[in-house]
């Protein structure tokens, strides 16, 4: 068994997610569950950190790809911060960094978050 | 250089189709990476293109064995992975490349492991029949 978890920041605006550990098959569907019931209680904007996850595979990579089309209909912002540098590079071979900005920290994803809210 | 970093090693493992397994050849590839002496980035690559190489084999080498088999040689200057599986094989020219603009119109979102590997990988070599698969990538230093 592979352990996963993922921890919240509700913020007024947005939600970030905090993973931990393997993003396969169940970790991504962990990720598009919580997703899921945020955007259920009305919140359509996202921040993902990865500082905890050092494998990121193309199963789970494709459930990102899913709650960003998800959030592309709902007209949501998806941020990811603290990627290390393998899953910043399987993420741009997929072509997802040309609709999700990858900063180096989470206060970085935040203020980009806080700046694209306020402008919209 | 040390004994260990300059011999050239052999390993084979044979996998059950399991989820999760395929971090076992991930955990042994990071081994034999530093003990070869290859930096992280590269250990990286390695690792996440025999974790997809297990995960395809997994999915499409499905056969009574129930299991792949996973080879490593490593030498100073390269280290070579071969995953193999009992598969009813395929013919990798016969599979598109993905594009994610279209994969946002469709319900298959998957059928990205073969990217994914030959970006990360030096060289990769498919070899199918209808008796099974066998992928080897290889990685230099």
């Amino acid at each position: 068994m592979v352990n996963f978890n993922i921890y919240i920041e509700e913020k007024e605006n947005y939600v970030v997610l905090k993973t931990d550990g393997y993003i396969n098959n169940l970790g991504g569907r962990a990720i598009a569950d919580k997703v899921e019931e945020y955007t259920e209680k009305g919140f359509k904007h996202f921040v993902i950190n990865f500082e905890k996850s050092e494998i990121l595979n193309s199963i789970g990579a494709c459930i990102l790809i899913e709650v960003l089309d998800g959030l592309l209909e709902l007209k949501g912002k998806l941020k990811f911060s603290n990627c290390i540098a393998i899953i910043a590079q399987t993420m741009e071979i997929m072509g997802i960094t040309k609709f999700v900005e990858i900063y180096e920290t989470q206060a970085m994803a935040e203020e980009a978050m806080q700046a694209d809210i306020k402008k919209s | 250089m040390t004994s260990e970093q300059s011999e050239t090693k052999e390993i084979n493992l044979v996998l059950p189709v399991k989820s999760g397994m395929e971090l076992i050849a991930a955990k042994l590839t990071d081994k034999l990476g530093k003990i070869k002496g290859f930096d992280q980035k590269t250990i990286d690559e390695i690792k996440l293109a025999t974790i997809e190489a297990c995960l395809n084999a997994f999915e499409h080498g499905v056969s009574d064995e129930k299991s792949i088999k996973v080879d490593f040689f490593c030498s100073q200057e390269k280290i070579d992975v071969t995953v193999q599986d009992s598969g009813k094989g395929f013919d990798p020219k016969l599979v598109a490349s993905p594009e994610i603009a279209e994969k946002f119109k469709s319900d298959y979102k998957r059928g990205w492991g073969i990217k994914i590997i030959t970006e990360l990988m030096d060289k990769v070599d498919f070899a199918s029949d209808s008796k099974g698969t066998k992928v080897t990538m290889t990685k230099f230093k």
